[in-house]
């Protein structure tokens, strides 16, 4: 019997699982893939919002500032990437200056500091590389940049650490209410709980209608994105928003925390809650868009492209509550934008809820601090010398993109929660990630899964299920 | 420190060619740098014949090519690290690389030869919208709506790269 059972290892049931391992409770996770962070926490914007932006009074609007100022001291305890940028929301038309101050006049009323409008000059000054075109803009320096699938890695092994139970590939099919709490049945095997936190992303309107009357509908929104190549990576250094044009919602080019540059999202309401395709549309939409807001469109340097899906639902914010008519049973749904920048404020409220109701004792031995897959391509040559001279593994370069070391594959396998696939090694270590997205490692990094794991070649699989990369030997039923 | 009169980075058939240019031209004191654990380069890949018509008057596969110019390497005692992938360079032409006996390797050169060939741009360069499948998807795919195969595998039992593969379908 569990104390508290949570569907879904994305950032939001990430921060919970990890507020919740404070405490001496029988917690697990419950998620249907084989890793963390492969639902909408792999693909977002990745911005940490400053907080401007959520109508005042909304839950998304009055845990943007507290979620974003809990980033600097959670990014160095889990060791993860963040940084502190700034963003700037630019405006084309004088016409609508009037609109940059109601959204400085908004941010002030959610608790956004130094916020500021600047002028054109003072934009150009800070931004060389952003069109002729802008007027002026709302700076916020509280604006930052994370990398949302690292961050909920951290959490997820910090939690791991601390306790908490994860079961992999366990898709909910059902939850029923019983005596003591709830059964939830999965396609492997059924867990007893005395509480049940639903954070599954797009699928939270599915775990919340099997216990409560009280029916929810996620219609989900694509939002498609081009990631480019680190030779343009600095072309911006802050996050550039637009306000909203004739063309609609304005889309936004920024760096990330890995020294790319990033444009997107559109959105597009879609039906199917796995459908992550990108389109043709949508790519150039996005990329016609984007070139109102810096002088050129580096679009030779695009490398990859991805989509993300955020779980809208009718009350456009987040649900987050025990259930009137589901006692223990608490909702984490519908954490659109900026669920990212708030997670870890939710983490508290729902651990708060759960506390009021167990009165659980905190754990003595919690241990706040974790540490991440090392980075070679950070290091000081010294570093790098007493590193090698530890393990000669990190003296050899197996993503030549992103010179990633085997060392650091071999860690990112063998560590809590450690990696299975593909994937989950680029999620970690950023092999495959570069310039020329696995087109040399792939191959390489599969031999290392299937010798670490112990798994025959044709076994190891791209991102889990079927995603299984090679089929036989070449030949071999000739 | 090491020092080197020409240091040669690269050891597929541009490099190989060059330092036993270099050492039939007087040059003695020459390294050739390669990341992978032998020398050769795309050369190693690439399986079919046609190479050596015109230098050694003969049919060559790629791998047997490269094999004569690092015989004549080997011959003319020209230097070389293998595993050793070079992830600096300065101006002054003060080259770092590393590997896994010697850790950082810092080497001062008298000149330097770029030989490292060229990177393929992914598909996500072509900025081909789609979704991603794995290898066994596309074939499922590709035997679905293409040659018929019921073992799902490679119609044509090629030996193309898993990864060049990878494709993007519209759907
Ligand atoms: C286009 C876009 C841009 C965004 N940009 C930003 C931004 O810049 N800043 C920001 O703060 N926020 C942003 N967001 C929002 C942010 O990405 C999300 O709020 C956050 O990632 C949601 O995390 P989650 O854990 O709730 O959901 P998810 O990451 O989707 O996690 C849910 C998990 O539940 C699992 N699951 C689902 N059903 C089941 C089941 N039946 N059984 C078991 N497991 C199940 C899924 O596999 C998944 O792993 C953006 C969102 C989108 C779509
Ligand atoms: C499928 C295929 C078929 C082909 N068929 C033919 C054919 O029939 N006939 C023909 O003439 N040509 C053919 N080619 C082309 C031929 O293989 C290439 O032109 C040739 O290999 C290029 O030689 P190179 O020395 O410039 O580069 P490469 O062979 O790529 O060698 C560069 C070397 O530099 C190394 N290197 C790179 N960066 C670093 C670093 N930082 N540190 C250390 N080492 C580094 C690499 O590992 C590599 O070994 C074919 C190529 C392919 C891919």
């Amino acid at each position: 019997m569990y104390d508290v059972s949570i569907i879904g290892a994305g950032v939001t049931g990430m921060s919970i699982a990890r507020e919740l391992s404070r405490y001496d409770l029988k917690v697990c996770v419950l998620e249907k893939e084989i890793d963390i962070a492969m639902g909408t926490t792999k693909a977002n914007s990745a911005i940490v919002h400053a907080g401007f932006d959520a109508k005042p009074g909304t839950l998304k609007a009055k845990l943007n500032a507290p979620g974003n100022s809990m980033f600097d001291q959670l990014s160095k305890d889990l060791d993860f990437h963040f940084r502190r940028n700034g963003s700037l929301v630019l405006c084309f038309d004088e016409k609508d200056l009037d609109h940059l101050e109601q959204l400085l006049q908004q941010g002030v009323k959610n608790g956004v500091s130094d916020l500021v409008i600047l002028d054109k000059a003072a934009l150009l000054e800070m931004e060389p590389n952003l069109s002729d075109d802008v007027v002026a803009a709302l700076y916020a320096p509280t604006g930052g940049i994370v990398s949302p699938y690292e961050m909920a890695i951290g959490l997820a092994e910090n939690a791991y650490e601390n306790g908490v139970e994860f079961y992999f590939e366990n898709k909910v099919l059902d939850i029923r209410k019983t005596d003591t709490g709830y059964t939830i049945i999965t396609n492997k095997g059924t867990y007893e709980s005395k509480l049940v936190v639903n954070a599954a992303g797009v699928h939270s309107d599915e775990m919340n209608n099997f216990v409560s009357s009280n029916k929810l509908e996620i219609i989900p929104r694509r939002g498609e994105y081009c990631v480019f190549d680190k030779e343009v990576g600095s072309y911006v250094d802050k996050t550039i928003f637009q306000l909203p044009t004739k063309l609609g919602k304005g889309v936004l080019v920024t760096p990330t925390v890995d020294g790319n540059l990033l444009v997107g999202p559109n959105a597009v309401d879609i039906d199917d809650k796995d459908d992550v395709t990108t389109t043709r549309s949508g790519l150039d939409e996005i990329l016609s868009k984007a070139s109102l807001s810096i002088k050129q469109m580096p679009s030779h340097a695009i490398i990859a492209s991805f989509t993300g899906l955020r779980a809208r639902t009718e009350a456009d914010d987040f649900l987050i509550g025990e259930l009137p008519d589901a006692k223990g049973f608490i909702n984490a749904a519908g954490i659109e934008s900026p669920g990212l920048t708030c997670s870890p404020v939710i983490g508290i409220m729902v651990k708060d809820i759960v506390v009021e109701i167990l009165k659980p004792q905190e754990k003595k031995s919690f241990n706040p601090i974790r540490k991440g897959v090392p980075r070679f391509a950070e290091m000081s040559d010294e570093e790098r010398q007493s590193l090698i001279a530890k393990n000669p593994a990190f003296g050899k370069i197996v993503c030549r993109c992103e010179t990633v070391t085997e060392g650091e594959i071999l860690s990112a396998i063998h560590r809590p929660l450690g990696a299975k696939t593909i994937d989950s090694i680029k999620r970690r270590t950023r092999a495959g990630s570069g310039r020329c997205q696995s087109g040399f490692c792939m191959t390489r990094v599969l031999d290392i899964l299937s010798r670490e794991l112990e798994i025959d070649r044709t076994e190891v699989t791209k991102f889990g299920g079927e995603s299984k990369l090679l089929v036989g030997k070449n030949k071999e039923d000739i | 420190m090491q020092e080197f009169d020409l240091v040669v980075i690269g050891g597929g058939p541009a490099g190989l060619a060059a330092a036993v240019a270099a050492k039939e031209q007087g040059i003695d004191d020459i390294l050739i740098l390669e990341r992978e654990n032998k020398l050769g380069g795309i050369l190693n890949q690439c399986i079919h014949n046609g190479f050596g018509l015109h230098i050694f008057k003969e049919e060559l596969t790629g791998p047997e090519y490269a094999d004569r110019f690092v015989k004549m390497i080997e011959d003319k005692k020209i230097r070389y690290k293998t595993n050793t992938m070079v992830i600096d360079l300065s101006e002054d032409k003060l080259i770092t690389a590393v590997n896994r006996v010697d850790g950082i390797l810092t080497i001062q050169a008298k000149a330097i030869i770029l030989a490292m060939g060229c990177r393929e741009r992914p598909r996500g360069a072509l900025n081909i919208p789609g979704q991603e499948l794995s290898y066994s998807r596309f074939w499922r795919y590709r035997t679905h709506y293409g040659k018929k195969n019921d073992a799902g595998r490679c119609p044509c039992k090629c030996s193309c790269r898993a990864s060049a593969l990878l494709c993007r379908l519209d759907s």
